[in-house]
């Protein structure tokens, strides 16, 4: 009996979905959102109101923008912790091109991306073509890129005109144009990750690189291409940020960014050593972590408790996703013998 | 006062390893442990050495039964087990190495002085001259090995000394050195046993020679009383049974065309392979075979010639991803390690280099994805045929079937398909299938090459071995000549060990 369990072929999905135990460690995430939208709805009127669920969506947007490529990154194996820096180098770039250039606001913004990309690009051709740590180098990018935009300007510039206006607070059909933007780098993340070959090669070397390099795949270009596109992302964040702020402020813009985005990308669930995660999860820790602040901020819990409350949410977060995993695995292997 | 191994039992699940084998190995005796692949040598070792514990029969030490084992006790007791893969750590120092975990203190630091003093020593014994502050990562593999040895010597006293295939990556004055210390460990009544591939070896150093055959003793005696041809006889089964017999004049055009092409521990080699062959390259451990195929797989650049394919010339430095281009591709001889994503599903497993050919500008294709593995699945006759099963969770077997059917779900992009090893860790049935996946593919046109250290194997699926030995072809046999006898005839009784016996290894220490 036990034998023609192990040899079922979706045996280990159905027994998963069976355990209800197995299953709520799994979703621990959404369970946790779930409850906390129940609690924050039942100790504020505020809460559940459209223009807070806008607050949250508008304040959720850049990070999700940016935590896409980010998972993508880290299930690769890589990971990319100047983004905070390089956000505040393409807004400041972007603001000042503006003010002092006389931009047109259109021409700054693609200036902004450009920026972000190039600075991207480095990372990747450092990380990628050298068997330099992705995290000293991405440290090392960190502050230059946040040197060099103290450098451009001490002041913040300001005061951006109408176009930068849209970008940063225009709403379509009521809703707010960067979460447009970021609903549309999720679904393209999505379609990428799920839909295209390029896809599967994520996987394939975040779970093992030899193998990938032996089938052919190119273990250098995508990883260089992708820290590419995380620039991108990271220079429409800082475009995004400036223009709902109108002012850039080189000293803050930016600052301590790159540590929300890693952590939303882990409270998803992608494993920090690469090889494991979902866009979904990604798109889960984006939510939970915009949740968990307005919430907070509307009963006047002070910052460092919020600080306290987001640090214990990924460490438990963690710690849940090893034990579903590990109860998971030894139910396979008691099933098996 | 000897080593006794009584009536030793080991099986994993419902496979026996060893079946009831008895050895005795006295005190000062060099005992040779030969056999094909899978025949339970590793086993044995283990169980000695107390990794693997028997499921009945006994080992006694000077009388002892050793109980309970572990590797810790068993080294306690004397019995020091030198593996293929050393132990030494390559960042640390000589001494820092012999000391490693048992660091000589004063007051709570380690006494420098003292360990400095007894590693000169130690090394003065081994004859071995080198500086106890080199690292160990800078000396030659063969004065690791010695260190090995003399580490094992440090920490405990050495009553049975076990050299897994030691002389696998060695070169030949290396060897000599090994061997003068084998000889030294002799006289102090230390007892040796030694397993290996090459049977010259034995005949050099060996006192008595045991020869194993699926899990039980087919050959033991003096190797003063034995003939070389009566051990090749035994290890190969005594049988020399023909290959399917292929019409060479089926062969096509020249698909892979090796010209002077040396590479990582191999070559210059010259080598044709023929559309619908398979040849086969046997040889033992170390003898080049794995690095020429990855070489050819684009995993290493060559250090000089080339090789064309279909007659266009594949580029050196262009990785495997130029030679998939012209179509050469490999199935890597350690699947976890190169060849096998175990956490995603068997579908990623077997298309991953087909999704972007099966789609559209990079998009995929679910309908097409799922028509090419239903067919390659049955093709290779993958079980269970689930798509969605992890890869770690399949059979060796069926994870091999996974790699394998990786390259037959393209094969029409191929031209030459390399396999390194192919069924190692395979049961037998899911070989039988691997076989014919490849006689299908050689039959459709490509050229099939494997490697294997498994005459067996070698006899069974070539059509054309090269028996190959440190790096070089040192014998080509074609059709009914390849049988399990002549294989391992030509890759050792006259190439085994080919240095001066007379000459006396002149010890000194030094970067190659």
């Amino acid at each position: 009996m036990t034998a023609t369990t192990a040899t079922t072929p979706a045996g280990t999905a159905k027994g998963g979905g069976r355990n209800l135990l197995d299953l709520a460690l799994r979703s621990a995430l959404l369970i946790g959102l779930i409850l906390m939208v129940v609690f924050f709805t039942a100790q504020s009127d505020l809460f559940l109101t459209t223009g807070n669920i806008k607050n949250i969506a508008l304040s959720s947007a850049v990070l999700l923008i940016v935590a896409v490529p980010q998972a993508l990154l880290v299930i690769m194996g890589y990971v990319d912790l100047s983004v905070g820096s390089a956000v505040g180098l393409a807004g400041v770039i972007t603001g000042l091109l503006i003010v002092d250039q006389h931009w047109s606001w259109g021409a700054a913004v693609l200036a902004g991306l450009a920026v972000g990309t190039l600075g991207g690009l480095v990372n990747g051709v450092l990380v990628a073509y050298t068997k330099l740590s992705p995290i000293i180098v991405t440290l090392g990018t960190l502050q230059l890129y946040r040197g060099i935009t103290q450098f451009l300007r001490d002041d913040p510039p300001s005061d951006f005109g109408q176009g930068m206006a849209l970008l940063g607070r225009g709403l379509y059909l009521g809703v707010p144009v960067p979460v447009w933007i970021a609903v549309l780098v999720f679904a393209l993340g999505a379609l990428f990750l799920y839909g295209t070959a390029s896809g599967r090669h994520v996987y394939a070397i975040g779970v093992n690189t030899e193998a990938a390099y032996l089938s052919g795949v190119a273990t250098k270009r995508l990883p260089l291409v992708l820290y590419g596109v995380i620039g991108l992302a990271a220079g429409l964040g800082g475009v995004l940020y400036a223009a709902r702020l109108d002012s850039a402020p080189p000293g803050t813009l930016g600052v301590g960014f790159e540590l929300e985005v890693l952590t939303a990308v882990l409270l998803g669930g992608v494993a920090f050593s690469g090889g494991r995660g979902t866009m979904f999860g990604v798109l889960l820790g984006v939510i939970f972590l915009g949740v968990l602040r307005n919430g907070m901020t509307l009963m006047n819990v002070p910052y460092f408790a919020q600080a306290m409350a987001t640090g214990a949410a990924l460490v438990i977060a963690a710690g849940l996703d090893e034990l579903g995993r590990r109860a998971g695995m030894v139910r396979r292997v008691i099933r098996r013998t | 006062m000897t080593l006794g191994i009584r009536d030793l039992v080991k099986g994993y699940g419902t496979f026996t390893v060893l079946s009831g084998v008895d050895l005795d190995i006295a005190p000062g005796e060099v005992h040779a442990l030969l056999g094909p692949n899978g025949a339970g040598k590793s086993t044995l070792i283990k169980c000695i050495g107390g990794v693997t514990v028997p499921d009945s029969g006994q080992i006694t030490l000077d009388g002892v039964p050793l109980q309970n084992m572990t590797p810790a006790r068993a080294f306690e007791s004397g019995i020091a087990t030198i593996h293929q893969h050393l132990s030494l750590i390559d960042v640390l120092t000589v001494t820092e190495n012999l000391f490693l975990g048992q660091e000589s203190r004063i007051a709570g630091l380690v006494d420098r002085r003292r360990q400095r003093r007894v590693t000169e020593e130690l090394l003065e014994r081994f004859g071995l001259t080198l500086d106890p502050n080199t690292r160990v990562g800078d000396l030659p593999v063969g004065t690791k090995q010695l260190l090995e040895i003399a580490k094992a010597w440090h920490r405990t006293a050495v009553r049975v000394l076990i050299l897994d295939e030691p002389t696998a990556s060695l070169s030949e004055s290396e060897t000599e050195r090994l061997f003068a210390e084998v000889a030294r460990m002799k006289e102090r009544g230390v007892r040796i046993i030694y397993t290996t591939h090459r049977l010259g070896e034995v005949f050099r150093i060996a006192d008595r020679v045991t020869v194993l055959r699926d899990g039980v003793v087919a050959l033991s005696g003096a190797v003063a009383d034995i003939k070389p041809e009566r051990i090749v006889s035994v290890i190969s089964g005594g049988t020399g049974e023909p290959t399917p017999a292929v019409e060479r004049s089926d062969l096509g055009d020249v698909r892979l065309k090796v010209t002077g092409l040396a590479g990582p521990r191999f070559g210059p080699l010259d080598v044709e392979v023929r559309a619908g062959e398979i040849l086969g390259l046997y040889g033992v451990l170390g003898s080049g075979r794995s690095s020429f195929l990855e070489t050819l797989a684009g995993r290493f650049p060559a250090t000089s010639g080339g090789f064309q394919v279909d007659g266009r010339p594949v580029a050196r430095r262009g990785g495997p991803a130029e030679a998939l281009r012209r179509g050469v591709a490999l199935v890597p001889s350690d699947r976890a390690r190169q060849a096998l994503w175990g956490t995603r599903s068997a579908a990623d497993n077997l298309l991953l280099p087909s999704f972007a050919e099966l789609g559209r500008l990079g998009v995929r294709n679910p309908g097409g994805e799922r028509r090419l593995f239903a067919d390659t699945a049955g093709k290779v006759a993958l079980h269970p045929p689930d798509a969605t099963r992890k890869g770690a969770a399949f059979s060796g077997g069926n994870q091999q079937k996974l790699v394998l059917g990786r390259w037959l779900a393209r094969a029409d992009r191929l031209a030459v398909l390399l396999l390194d090893e192919p069924t190692q860790g395979v049961d037998v049935g899911a070989r039988r299938q691997i076989y014919q996946v490849c006689r299908d593919l050689a039959e459709r046109g490509l050229a099939v090459v494997f490697a294997s250290s498994d005459a067996q194997e070698v006899a069974q699926l070539a059509q054309r071995a090269l028996v190959m030995d440190r790096g070089k072809v040192i014998a080509e046999l074609t059709g009914d000549e390849i049988t399990e006898a002549t294989l391992l005839q030509n890759a050792h009784q006259l190439t085994g060990v080919t240095g001066d016996v007379a000459g006396t290894p002149n010890v000194s220490e030094g970067r190659p």
